[in-house]
């Protein structure tokens, strides 16, 4: 009877054994996918605030979204997980670095935009003030060197009244 | 020299075209209508040609197209679904079925992509439906959220017939 309890408790551990050996990879396998996730999220959240910084995130965020390929190519290909996960990690790790560069690019940039915005609102307001100063002028200096040949003459009905007549008295 | 008329219309007319020229220039660059696009393409990357009776454990091939216009880089999260009739979906809430899969892309503003989906289902099932949800990783709260955009495919999972 003891004997037969101390193979049974010897079984159960064996198998207890057996099952935590066969679990373990799996188990680490999906924290080390799901680490990487949180921490691609990681960078992009800081993309994200990069671009409202107004930096130019467009290529940043193509090759994290390769890092991403990267780690869900995993599910296809899980004898390559290790050098998946090591190509997308430092994919993640160049574009957390290139950030700061980005966002002072992007401030440079905001600061090259507004100045030639109000450059060009200035202008165009110049422009309005411009136009109405000079248009009438240049009209009628051309309309006069247009008609500047002209004869003028003075033409009056029957009674010797004169139609139309807008000549300053 | 010149009637205050005329004046009065020049002075209209190029005010107008200034204030019309200045919001053209506020406006550059920002997007009036942000919106994101979510489309289930058939086997043959077009709209048609779905799948409508499977074979369990046979796998279908769909595409899934996605078009960013938010203005913004956009993380966006598809999640498959298998619902059936009952199951309650709308823009506000996301269906309560089971997750079959996750495609995840991060998308610049202004671009689009079309994602191979292969799937396959492991039990018979009548008026089964292919939920695809869009989710968007929210970078403020740093968690996904549903964003309202889904589509769905009707679909009779059948059993393997033996000849």
């Amino acid at each position: 009877m003891r004997q037969r309890i101390r193979l049974f408790t010897l079984s159960l551990a064996l198998i207890l054994v057996v099952l935590l050996l066969s679990l373990t990879p799996n188990v680490r396998c999906e924290t080390e996918e799901e680490k990487a996730i949180a921490l691609l999220r990681e960078v992009y959240s800081k993309l994200a605030e990069a671009e409202m910084a107004g930096a130019d995130i467009r290529d940043a965020s193509q090759q994290l979204n390769k890092a991403l390929t990267l780690i869900k190519s995993i599910d296809e290909n899980p004898q390559d997980k290790e050098k998946l996960l090591q190509e997308a990690l430092t994919i993640m790790r160049d574009v957390d670095s290139m950030i700061p560069t980005l966002i002072d690019e992007g401030r440079r940039a905001a600061f090259l935009r507004n100045i030639n915005t109000a450059l060009t609102i200035s202008s165009i307001a110049s422009l309005i003030v411009l136009s109405y100063i000079f248009t009438p002028r240049i009209f009628w200096s051309l309309w006069l060197k247009a008609r500047r040949n002209w004869l003028i003459k003075i033409v009056a009905d029957k009674g010797g009244r004169v139609k139309n007549d807008r000549r300053r008295s | 020299m010149i009637d205050d008329e005329v004046k009065a219309v020049i002075m209209a007319i190029v005010i107008v075209a200034g204030a019309l020229s200045i919001a053209q220039i506020a406006m550059s660059g920002k997007v009036s209508e942000p919106f994101s696009a979510l489309g289930l393409l058939g086997p043959n990357m077009k709209i048609g040609d779905y799948p409508k009776t499977v074979l369990v454990n046979q796998t279908i091939r769909l595409y899934l197209y996605i078009d960013n216009h938010e203005g913004r880089t956009m993380y966006y999260i598809i999640y498959a679904k298998l619902g059936d009739k009952l199951t309650e979906i709308s823009e506000n809430k996301s269906a309560d079925a089971p997750i079959l899969y996750a495609y995840e892309v991060i998308l610049p503003h202004g671009m689009n992509t079309t994602i191979p989906v292969s799937l396959r289902f492991s039990k018979p099932m009548t008026n089964a439906r292919l939920i695809f949800e869009m989710w968007i990783y929210d970078s403020e709260t740093h968690t996904p959220r549903y964003y309202g955009r889904w589509n769905q495919l009707w679909l009779n999972i059948t059993a393997t017939t033996i000849s």
